[in-house]
């Protein structure tokens, strides 16, 4: 292998191949930082829900008649809707509750130990459920009690000034431990503004997933479910769950029934499936979005490498047919060239990767837009550069290859 | 050493066939001095071409060192070209970007010999054509003879039998000629079997034997001494 030679005389060309090195090296940064975006997009797409997606459709209900704002009468409604939708053949069980997992939109609270002042805050979403929400999602409860109808809060007094009474909650486990590694069952929760909110865990669920996408910061695991308080807000959402191979029929016959009780509102069944893509369509914008701009980019890089080479090997095309009169093989001249823009590509993939990590660092530390750059994305990215370098050159290499050898000897 | 019989190179276009080479004979013994000579056009390059396995021919049989080279591939003829010939070229065809180590390097590496084995050749060569203080220098840094001369050693190094050269002092004035034709005179001296192509007389006298080529076809020497003395 003829490096050396090759090395010292692509030194005698200083701008041309520094110019080439460049190209790719903006190339493999401007890669390697979308990969990073893109993967890390793929994988909250692909983070399993852990739900019974399939067969949990949804319903959303918007009433439209000044009745529904009256909490009492809201919670006539939603009793009466939750019992037909259960008596509904093929419905396992049924729950009130917002915002739906999985929708792309939520809120969240922070919450620390009760008694621990020092204790670093907790951010995690929260729900709003009855006392079906465990059967309907087929949560696993893992130490304390679900819901009772005593934890759902009465109707609230318009003309009663007092605070409202703490709640009973239910945390996932990945929350219990984050506030409480001894054991959560039983303690309370301290809000962010350090007032003892007196609200107390009566149950851990092994698992929930979140209502919105947050990335891989942990929160989407540390779920604080509250109970739903009756009767609000207008804009109702049921959750479903069907038994295996009845969720197609559901979709109709619940809204029908649903609207056959009350004409004043428009009911809307959608799959959790649906939802949940919905809630993904950003990322999913992303991930195309710069798949577009990584596919382009590799385009031209192959462009100008394939145009380079070509320059390359008409501009020594005696030169080539020198080096076949002294002995190479149509195969020592392909690798000339193959090895040549290897070399090129080599420099521009480790000064790309050097700028792409010093980016990553500067972006990182102002803020946590992208993530970090890390191994699976350099190593695709490099595989990318190095099939798109070696298919752009291959085919003027071999066209060198076929210089034949009497070149050498025609008049310059 | 190189044994042509009957040899034929037609050069076709859509058109027009040219008959380069037509029923060509030559043979050159180990350790002669061929000069080849002829009229532009009368297909002296040709049969450098054919001679070297540059190009393939038509019809007609080369025996190379002993080798039937009709039949062999291309790989076979890079081989042989790499072991067993040396070129030397009127406008010398070194490698601009290289150094002059570099360029003598090129065959030695074609051959996959150790580098310092290369090294030893390398040296050996320079030494030989008296540039062994011109090593790191480009071609660009060399006057025309020096770079005919650092052609001379990349065909050298490798210690081919057989060196081809086609019109080596056609680019160079007369002292420089004279240097290199003492050259070739002295590596000829040590057994390489050279064939040149020239159409100077007074370089081709400098042969031990002088063919001449008339449109593709050998004309035997004597022959054509007797047409002269019947003119």
């Amino acid at each position: 292998m003829e490096i050396g030679p090759i090395l010292r005389a692509m030194l005698r060309n200083k701008l041309g191949v520094g110019l080439l090195v460049v190209e790719i090296a903006f190339a493999v940064a401007v890669v390697v930082i979308c990969l990073g975006i893109v993967a890390k997009n793929r994988a909250s797409m692909s983070i399993p829900t852990g739900l019974d997606e399939r067969n949990i459709l949804t319903i959303q209900i918007q009433s439209h008649g000044a009745a529904f704002d009256e909490a009492s009468y809201m919670r006539q409604v939603i009793d009466r809707d939750l019992d037909t939708i259960r008596a509904q053949p093929g419905v396992l069980d049924a729950s009130v509750m917002s915002p739906w997992p999985l929708q792309g939109g939520g809120s969240s609270t922070q919450m620390k130990p009760t008694g621990q002042p020092d204790s670093a805050l907790v951010r995690c979403p929260v729900y709003r459920a009855d006392t079906h929400f465990l059967a309907t999602f087929g949560l696993e409860l893992v130490e304390g009690r679900a819901f009772a109808d005593s934890d759902i809060p009465l109707l609230p007094d318009p003309a009663d000034d007092a605070p409202p009474a703490p709640d009973n909650v239910i945390v996932t486990k990945a929350l219990a431990d984050a506030l409480y590694p001894d054991g959560a069952l039983g303690k309370q929760l301290t809000g962010p503004g350090g007032g003892d909110t007196g609200d107390t865990i009566v149950g851990i669920v092994r698992y929930m997933y979140t209502p919105y996408d947050n990335g891989a910061s942990g929160m989407e695991y540390r779920i604080l479910f509250y109970p739903r308080k009756p009767g609000s807000p207008a804009n109702l959402g049921y959750m479903v769950r069907a038994e295996p191979g009845a969720i197609d029929a559901l979709f109709t016959g619940l809204e029908e029934r649903l609207e056959a009780l009350n004409r004043e509102r428009v009911v809307k069944t959608v799959s959790l499936m649906e939802i949940k893509q919905r809630g993904l369509f950003l990322n999913l914008i992303v991930v195309r979005i710069l798949s577009t701009i990584i596919g382009l980019l590799l385009f031209v890089t192959a462009i100008g490498m394939f145009g380079m080479t070509s320059f390359a090997v008409a501009k020594r095309t005696r030169q080539i047919g020198v080096r076949r009169a002294l002995g190479a093989r149509k195969f020592d001249i392909a690798r000339l060239f193959l090895v040549e823009n290897g070399l090129i590509a080599g420099a521009g993939t480790l000064l790309g990767l050097t700028l792409a990590i010093t980016l990553n660092l500067l972006i990182l530390s102002k803020s946590d837009a992208v993530p970090r750059v890390s191994a699976g994305p350099v190593l695709f990215a490099l595989a990318l550069i190095a099939v798109v370098v070696f298919l752009s050159t291959l085919v003027p290499a071999l066209r060198a290859a076929r210089v034949p050898p009497a070149t050498a000897s025609r008049a310059a | 050493m190189l044994r042509m019989q009957g040899v034929s190179k037609i050069y076709r276009t859509k058109f027009v066939e040219t008959h380069a080479l037509e029923q060509f004979s030559i043979h050159a013994h180990k350790g002669e001095f061929i000069a080849l000579m002829g009229p532009s056009g009368s297909g002296k390059s040709t049969f450098l071409n054919v001679a070297g396995l540059l190009d393939e021919f038509e019809s007609g049989s080369y025996w190379l060192d002993g080798v039937d080279v009709a039949s062999l591939g291309d790989g076979q003829r890079s081989r042989i070209r790499n072991h067993k010939i040396g070129f030397i070229f009127q406008s010398y065809n070194l490698i601009p970007e290289l150094d002059v180590f570099d360029n003598i390097d090129v065959p030695l590496r074609y051959r996959g010999l150790a580098g310092p084995r290369r090294k030893e050749l390398i040296e050996k060569a320079l030494t030989t054509v008296g540039l062994s203080g011109r090593m790191q220098h480009y071609p660009a840094q060399l006057s025309g003879g020096q770079q005919q001369r650092v052609a001379i050693a990349r065909a050298l190094a490798g210690g081919p039998p057989l060196l081809l050269a086609d019109e080596p002092t056609g680019n160079l004035d007369t002292e420089m000629a004279e240097q290199i034709m003492e050259l070739l005179a002295a590596i000829n001296a040590d057994g390489t079997t050279i064939v040149m192509v020239t159409h100077d007389l007074d370089l081709a006298r400098r042969a031990h034997r002088i063919v001449h080529i008339r449109d593709g076809r050998s004309v035997d020497e004597a022959a054509l001494a007797a047409v002269a003395r019947n003119v």
